[in-house]
């Protein structure tokens, strides 16, 4: 049984008439990863810096392969423990409040951060 | 599992029709596209797994070159081939487990849903290729059967003989063969195999085999044999 990232990648892929090979070129990678990680229940780990090159390949968002794949890239990843608590808070926060939140700092200019 | 015997007519008519499938116009082309026969069609319709930078370690004081998995579909080609950039070696490596994976897999699926075992139980869930399953004087029945689909589907019959036709005339062949008469016949065949035409790569070159799988085709069609009297004193 494929994974969810294995899926979504193998279905975009075919949605978009692309070969395996041709994806792989484009990500600089060997086909044969490609069937691994589209086919396998237990994908082989490949980096962030791959995930967006399929992403963009294939015009998904990242964050859509970065959730599946359960990685959090470097510079997401919290440094603080004010980071780790915010992250605590929103993770136990049930979707539409998530959404709202979202959509509530988003309407919010971002300020440079204060070190 | 004991694999049925299979005639050479009916192996090659696998490889012919997998070619035939996976390339339509161009089966006949030449080098084959391997490549295109394994991901643009094995992967995309059977979902063949293939991992060919697999760690596979020596088995029985022997290389393990690849194996096939059936009930996982995969297919695990030893990374060494690969790092060793022996095109021929790993192209016939490949054809040989796609041998397996076309003609044992089926009858090991179709076995244990008959019997309701699971195909480890059947005891040929995993196919293993020994270097000696390739080389080696007495092979299992199954992995003569791969090597025969093997060399079929990289070195099509038609194909060949237009390439040897074109690279060697009765007086170009006398002449080379000539050169190596009182070998054996293995050694005659990897002469041929290796012998560069005037303008043209040489027959294992052309196909993108190794000198002695080519060597093994010319031997076993019967190239050989096509003109005895230069052999004879």
């Amino acid at each position: 049984m494929p994974s969810d990232l294995g899926k979504l990648i193998r279905q975009a892929r075919k949605k978009r008439e692309m070969g395996l090979r041709e994806l792989a070129r484009k990500i600089k990678k060997s086909p044969a990863l490609l069937t691994r990680l589209e086919n396998e229940e237990q994908p082989p780990s490949v980096s962030a810096d791959t995930l967006a090159l399929i992403a963009d390949a294939l015009d998904l968002q990242v964050d859509q392969l970065l959730v599946r794949a359960q990685r959090t890239p470097d510079e997401l990843s919290p440094r603080t423990e004010l980071e780790f608590a915010l992250y605590r808070r929103v993770q136990d926060l049930k979707v539409a409040e998530q959404t709202k939140l979202l959509e509530h700092l988003t309407r919010q200019p971002s300020k440079p951060k204060k070190s | 599992m004991n694999f049925p015997y299979l005639t050479n007519t009916v192996i090659d008519g696998e490889a012919e029709r997998l070619r035939l499938e996976a390339l339509q116009a161009r089966a006949r082309d030449v080098p084959v596209d391997l490549d295109a026969i394994v991901y643009d069609h094995l992967c995309e319709k059977d979902s063949l797994i293939i991992d060919d930078e697999a760690e596979l370690p020596d088995e029985d004081g022997d290389e393990v070159l690849g194996k096939t998995l059936v009930r996982a579909g995969r297919i695990l080609i030893n990374r060494r081939l690969k790092e060793s950039r022996d095109e021929g070696r790993y192209r016939f490596t490949v054809a040989h487990e796609i041998g397996h994976w076309r003609l044992h897999r089926p009858r090991v699926l179709a076995s244990a849903e008959q019997t309701g075992l699971f195909p480890e139980v059947c005891g040929a869930d995993v196919m293993t290729t020994l270097n000696r399953s390739i080389v080696g004087p007495t092979p299992p029945r199954h992995e003569i059967q791969a090597n025969r689909f093997a060399a079929s589907l990289l070195i099509d019959h038609e194909a060949l003989r237009r390439a040897f036709d074109a690279r060697f005339d009765a007086g170009v062949l006398s002449q080379v063969l000539n050169q190596v008469r009182s070998r054996p016949s293995r050694e005659r065949g990897r002469f041929l195999a290796a012998h560069a035409g005037a303008g043209q790569g040489s027959l294992a070159r052309t196909f993108a085999v190794s000198i002695e799988a080519m060597a093994i085709a010319l031997e076993t069609r019967g190239y050989l044999q096509d003109a005895p009297s230069l052999f004879s004193s």
